[in-house]
């Protein structure tokens, strides 16, 4: 197997399906906020909208969100006259459904029988938008700002999408996500790691070769990191994304993006993605209980309750 | 006291390279003076190819490698409750009972040697409780003091709880003399009895670990007793 399929397969085992269990799960979630929102907002122009990974072609199995944007018309002051009571009145709307936690634009989700400490939580997150379109075209869109010194931010959500999918750079991003998710590089937003592929990699595409970008790309963090600037496609004037690539951040990008590098060229790519081939449950349970007869003095974890 | 990897900076050096050559998903990162090692934990089949990953947390105490690390999972993936195995008061997971560490986090145990031992169990024991749907295929010690007895069962060879606490007693206390009754009821002294197996825990299982068992054991006698008390005046 060549680099390039072997980073293929690794992107097949990573893609969802538009049938798979995980995309109808999405769907399902998705309707249901959708007549809660409807419901709670009945005499109010609303749009809502899939945003995030699923509309960008970015959605790997190992860590996906639904992402949804709830925008209100530009003249339609019936969910709130400021950004902010929209902002609210959103979360207030949700709050029967959910345990919402507000973030810095977006309203977090956690189904309110999931986040209940007997039962595991949902694997994906759900993020509502709120919003208004700045006017009766619909496109560019205002956002409460929760923190920080500005409160309103310019947006537009098919420009974001656009400029990922228009980038040529889809599987690469995919790919260098599935990096930040098996070294849970936390400190870095999807988003602005997003950027920064298309900002490292000018001048290449996923066609040079996927094996070709992402060393490429590791190199640029390596080497350059400090000379690689970020911009919002949406707003390059107005939203200042230094915060997403502080100091700290671009050094643990660097130190990462070389031990890569390193792995790579001691230990090979499984080294960084793993084992092409994936094993069914079946397997997997048949693999485990192996291991576990391997060694019967293995510890039996305990629980220090009083 | 300086923390471990100030006062010893060439040692801090060393653990960080033997972790992140061994594993290239996790960083060794140092956060308010605290040492943690984070990142994805990946468990492999003996043929190579991944059963499962987990998103940890080890942080590594200030005496390392004295104390256990305390692990954490931090991927959301796992409920922090009793029956995963999660100590509910601060959800670090509880990879075994405190009396044997001896067996996994003996004197001179490296962190190489916590991760492929007692950690990597510990979420092999995750993954096989979630295909089995709710049901592992190797049982997990009982949860708090029940545990405990469990364990002192095992080597006592006795559900006797008298019998347990005695032991207890006497792992706990600073000498021990040969002449003392045996705990095992026999009415020997210690010389003639059991005083071997007593010397062979004493020197494995942790003075103060032990003291901490025998107060849970303790409590439960006494439960037991109000209660059978109560059963009686009623």
């Amino acid at each position: 197997m060549t680099t390039q399929e072997y980073l293929e397969t690794i992107l097949e085992q990573q893609s969802l399906s538009d049938d798979s269990t995980e995309v109808e799960a999405l769907r399902s979630e998705r309707k249901k906020v959708d007549k809660l929102l409807r419901d709670s907002f009945e005499e109010s122009s609303l749009t809502i909208r899939y945003a995030g990974s699923y509309k960008k072609g970015t959605m790997i199995r190992d860590n996906y969100d639904l992402d949804i944007v709830c925008y209100f018309n530009h003249d339609d002051e019936s969910a709130g006259k400021t950004l902010e009571e929209i902002f609210n009145n959103v979360r207030e709307s949700l709050e029967s459904e959910y345990h919402v936690v507000p973030k810095k634009s977006a309203l977090r989700l956690e189904s309110l029988e999931s986040s209940s400490s007997q039962k595991a939580r949902v694997y994906f997150h759900i993020d509502v938008v709120p919003g208004r379109f700045t006017d009766e075209e619909k496109e560019d869109a205002f956002l409460y700002q929760s923190s920080g010194e500005k409160k309103r931010l310019k947006t537009n959500l098919q420009k974001h999408i656009d400029h990922i999918k228009g980038s040529g750079l889809v599987s690469t991003i995919k790919l260098v996500k599935i990096w930040k998710e098996r070294n849970e590089l936390r400190e870095v937003k999807t988003f602005a790691l997003e950027l920064l592929v298309i900002e490292a990699l000018k001048g290449l595409d996923d066609t040079k070769g996927l094996d070709v970008c992402l060393k490429e790309f590791w190199g640029q963090l390596k080497d350059n990191i400090d000379d690689i600037r970020i911009e919002d496609p949406a707003n390059p004037a107005g939203n200042d994304l230094s915060e997403l690539l502080d100091d700290p951040t671009r050094s643990t990008l660097s130190s990462l993006a070389e031990r890569t590098l390193d792995s790579i060229e001691n230990q090979g790519w499984e080294a960084i993605f793993g084992k092409a081939e994936s094993m069914s449950d079946e397997k997997k349970a048949v693999a485990v209980r192996a291991a576990i007869s391997k060694n019967p003095d293995r510890p039996k974890p305990w629980c220090d309750i009083a | 006291m300086r923390p471990w990897y100030v006062a010893n900076l060439e040692a801090f050096h060393e653990f960080q390279r033997s972790v992140e050559s061994k594993y290239p998903t996790l960083r060794v990162v140092v956060k308010n003076d605290v040492v943690y090692v984070r990142g994805g934990l990946i468990l492999e089949a003996p043929d190579g190819r991944e059963l499962d990953r987990y998103s940890i947390e080890i942080q590594i105490p200030d005496d390392y490698p004295k104390s256990v690390p305390i692990v954490r999972e931090v991927g959301g993936r796992l409920p922090k409750v009793a029956d995963r195995h999660f100590n509910p008061a601060d959800d670090t997971a509880c990879l075994f009972l405190r009396d044997e560490r001896y067996k996994y986090y003996s004197q001179g145990s490296t962190i190489i040697d916590f991760i492929e031992g007692p950690v990597k169990d510990f979420f092999l024991w995750q993954t096989d409780y979630d295909l089995n749907k709710g049901k592992s295929s190797f049982e997990g010690r009982g949860h708090g003091v029940e545990g405990i007895i469990e364990f002192y069962s095992e080597k006592l060879k006795t559900k006797d709880i008298s019998v347990i606490v005695k032991f207890l007693d006497y792992l706990t206390a600073k000498k021990v003399k040969k002449n003392w009754k045996c705990y095992c009821g026999s009415g020997k002294q210690l010389r003639y009895c059991h005083i071997d197996k007593l010397n062979n825990l004493r020197a494995k299982i942790l003075r103060h670990d032990a003291k901490k068992s025998l107060a849970q054991v303790r409590d439960l006698r006494e439960y037991i007793k109000s209660r059978k008390f109560r059963a009686f005046k009623e």
